[in-house]
């Protein structure tokens, strides 16, 4: 989903031309993806644009993560905008992209994201932390997701900029669990705000409240 | 305030007036009426005289008699019947002792005759006569006067007549002249204590001190002047009591020179000589004439100094000043003891001062109390103000402050944004420039343009990033650098060595730090890929020596650092390191790739451990 038209042929382009990959469909608009999802099986990977012209795709990936948990949502996003990657992470997104990458870059990206490997640059590192130690006064909420001690020390070494051997090094942990840890974060990050979610979707008339 | 400057004013008029008309006020009260008046009596020098010489009373005997202390007058008194009730024989005043005889019994005396002599003075003397003491036709009174000095003895008139209507008046005149006297006298003790208390606090204002002089030495003279019975000879006695009016006066005259406000003049020294003088009169013998002297001086000093404390209060014009008008008063009553004291008035009026100098005295007093209340006054409302004024005060300061906290923020700013439109046109302006070109130009292959856009991009980046706070931690820099560089080396099939160990802080890691260090980073990396065509970057950052060490090396076709066709670039790094605040130390050899190798020293205290994973 991408709603400029440049963009997207880019994007279909790289996508068609990984071997492993097959592109499902391409859309310009939040509604005409929320239907096509509707009427078909959920795809693996789904690749969001936030701003979309009918609305913010942070809704799609919503819908495709409460009805198809198998299906990954990644973010197409521009550098900078670090706190609406964590949006749609607490929407239910896996994964994230650079528009402006390298088309190898975003092909291995998608397959890393099939493979399991969630990616997390040190910026969204310390947006994370950020998020999960919030300030004191109101670190008591509820609803302040946790972390466990280990999955901290994982995203404070990478916020500053440790590669994966050298956190598995510092942590004593295989080099191949520390992506794990992240997907772990970004699930937390998601359950948490799944409430808020349900709450939503069913003003938006998606749910139908139980009982009725 | 207004209303009790009013009253102020008119009490102390009220004063000054009852002072002056004391004297018409005492004389109303006489005994004229209450029975027989003997203004006439036969004066004799001694009891057998059996005829002596008629005079006038009251009767002075020292002008008849010059050597005589005791005398006699005799008065004929005869009666066609008998009287029913007592009757009595009253002296209103005697100089100095009398004793009443009737047909030679002894009706009444005022003390002992023996020396010292008791001193009756204003002291009515009353003595009963009963019917029994009366005889049908002659009868013979007697009065045995005794004056010490013979100089200040008299006789009074001397009345008789019902016992009852003659001891109210004697009564009357021992209150109106005997304890009116004894309560002013205590009341000018105690005010001279206060104000000794006063002066002793405040030893700086002299004028209570002047007051409380005054007010002791008055205190003591009328003490001596109203015992009944001194305890020393009348000589010794009669010249301290002349030290202590002497002592009054002059007192009186300082305080009226200090509540002029000014300051005082040497001639005032004079006024010592006034008590120097009565000491001097009681030294040469006390004889009459120089006690006499020596009074009369002090009266006229203190006349002097009642004008001298009036003229100061109407000055002053304030409402303590109106208080020092009684002082006027003093004039009328010191003249009239001055002529007593030169017999040259009635013996029997007795002094007036005693009246006068406390009421001066006490308003004097009152004035000072006054004045000492509203300065304390002022002073609390100054205060107010000083602590309203130091208020505001600090309230303007702190606006300043303020301001110029907002001015430095708006510098702050100013400069800082001054340095990123510097930084933009340096970098992104002069990328985008040089893409501009390469199109119009027409000739530049797909991938040059996709490599200038991702160049322009990549500075765009960097120039986000430096505006990221980094908490002196070169951690996040070099974290930045890796998100940025690694998927483009990955891209470009480089491989990306990323060997960072945990570092300590580096304390001042301005923006303007960070964007010179990921801009130096970032140029070792496009040279290495670019020119020395590398298909390895190592990156290294570790902590040793008290200092940081950043590190990228390359396995490219190397140069010679010499060559000048690298020099432009490489002065450029040399800048920015300078900029960075680091050592910059480039390593190269044809063949033999290269080597970038920036150096932060540590602070001596920022050795610290290292932050903990």
């Amino acid at each position: 989903m991408e709603d400029d038209p440049a963009t997207r042929d880019r994007l279909a382009g790289i996508v068609g031309a990984v071997a492993e990959l097959r592109l499902r469909a391409a859309f310009g608009d939040r509604r005409g993806a929320l239907d096509w999802l509707a009427s078909y099986p959920a795809p693996r990977v789904l690749l969001v644009d936030l701003e979309l012209p009918d609305g913010s795709g942070i809704d799609v990936i919503r819908a495709v993560r409460r009805s198809a948990t198998a299906t990954e949502a990644m973010v197409i996003s521009v550098f900078g905008d670090e706190s609406h990657v964590l949006s749609a992470i607490e929407a239910g997104a896996t994964g994230y992209l650079l528009k402006d990458a390298g088309a190898e870059e975003i092909g291995s990206a998608i397959l890393k994201l099939i493979a399991g490997e969630s990616p997390i640059s040190a910026s969204i590192a310390r947006h994370l932390l950020r998020r999960f130690q919030p300030a004191p006064a109101v670190a008591a909420t509820a609803s302040a997701p946790h972390l466990t001690p280990r999955e901290m020390q994982v995203l404070q070494l990478i916020a500053k900029g440790l590669s994966y051997a050298r956190i598995a090094d510092a942590l004593s942990m295989s080099a191949n669990t520390v992506p794990s840890y992240v997907k772990q974060v970004y699930r937390k990050l998601a359950v948490n705000s799944r409430g808020e979610a349900v709450f939503e979707a069913m003003q938006l008339g998606l749910l139908r409240p139980p009982g009725s | 305030m207004a209303s009790g400057a009013a009253l102020r004013r008119a009490a102390a008029a009220i004063a000054g007036l009852a002072c002056a008309a004391l004297p018409a006020l005492l004389d109303r009260f006489g005994a004229d009426g209450a029975g027989l008046r003997l203004d006439r009596a036969e004066f004799l020098a001694t009891v057998d005289s059996s005829r002596g010489r008629t005079v006038a009373l009251p009767h002075r005997w020292h002008d008849d008699c010059a050597d005589c202390v005791t005398v006699w007058y005799r008065f004929d008194l005869p009666l066609a019947q008998l009287p029913r009730e007592s009757q009595a024989i009253y002296l209103p005043a005697v100089g100095h002792n009398a004793a009443v005889y009737l047909n030679g019994q002894l009706l009444g005396q005022g003390g002992p005759f023996t020396e010292p002599v008791a001193r009756l003075d204003d002291r009515p003397l009353l003595a009963l006569a009963p019917p029994a003491a009366w005889n049908l036709g002659s009868n013979r009174l007697l009065v045995l006067v005794k004056g010490d000095p013979p100089q200040r003895g008299f006789m009074p008139v001397v009345h008789v007549g019902a016992a009852d209507a003659l001891a109210d008046v004697a009564q009357w005149r021992w209150l109106t002249r005997i304890s009116v006297q004894q309560v002013l006298a205590a009341g000018v003790a105690m005010l001279g204590l206060v104000m000794l208390l006063v002066w002793l606090n405040r030893r700086s204002e002299a004028v209570y001190g002047w007051l409380a002089l005054a007010c002791a030495a008055w205190a003591v003279q009328r003490a001596l002047d109203l015992v009944l019975v001194p305890w020393l000879r009348a000589a010794a006695w009669d010249s301290l009591a002349a030290l202590a009016l002497a002592s009054t006066a002059a007192a009186v005259v300082m305080l009226a020179r200090r509540m002029t406000w000014r300051p005082p003049m040497a001639a005032e020294r004079g006024l010592l000589l006034v008590p120097a003088l009565a000491v001097a009169a009681a030294l040469a013998g006390a004889t009459d004439l120089g006690l006499r002297l020596a009074e009369s001086l002090s009266l006229l000093v203190l006349v002097a100094a009642g004008v001298l404390l009036a003229y100061a209060g109407a000055r002053a014009r304030t409402a303590a000043g109106w208080l020092l008008l009684p002082g006027l008063a003093l004039a009328p009553l010191a003249l009239h003891d001055l002529l007593l004291r030169w017999r040259l008035w009635p013996a029997d009026q007795g002094d007036l001062l005693g009246f006068a100098t406390p009421v001066v005295l006490g308003t004097a007093g009152w004035a000072l109390l006054t004045r000492f209340v509203d300065t304390l006054n002022a002073a609390e409302l100054l205060n107010v103000d000083l602590e309203a004024m130091v208020a505001d005060r600090a309230r303007e300061l702190q606006a300043q402050f303020a301001r110029v906290r907002e001015l430095e923020r708006g510098q702050v700013l100013a400069a800082e944004r001054e340095r990123l439109m510097r930084d933009m046109h340096d970098g992104l302006g002069g990328n985008l420039v040089s893409l501009l070109a390469m199109i119009e130009g027409g000739r530049s292959q797909p991938a040059e343009l996709t490599s200038a856009v991702h160049g322009a991009l990549d500075d765009m980046r960097l120039m986000v990033d430096s505006l990221d706070p980094v908490d002196d931690d070169l951690n996040v820099v070099l974290a930045m650098y890796r998100d940025r560089i690694a998927p483009r080396l990955r891209g470009a099939g480089v491989d990306l060595q990323w060997n960072i160990d945990l570092l300590p802080p580096l304390p001042g890691l301005s923006p303007a730090r960070v964007l010179n260090v990921l801009r130096l980073l970032q140029e070792a990396v496009t040279n290495a890929v670019r020119h020395g065509r590398a298909r390895r970057i190592e990156v290294d950052a570790a902590a040793g020596d008290g200092a940081v060490t950043i590190e990228v090396a390359d396995d490219g076709c190397g140069f010679d650092p010499a060559t000048v066709a690298r020099g432009r670039g490489l002065r450029n790094m040399a800048h920015r390191a300078r900029e960075a605040g680091a050592d910059l130390n480039i390593d190269s050899r044809p063949g033999a790739g290269a080597r970038v190798r920036l150096r932060f020293a540590l602070g001596a205290a920022s050795d610290a451990a290292l932050p903990t994973a």
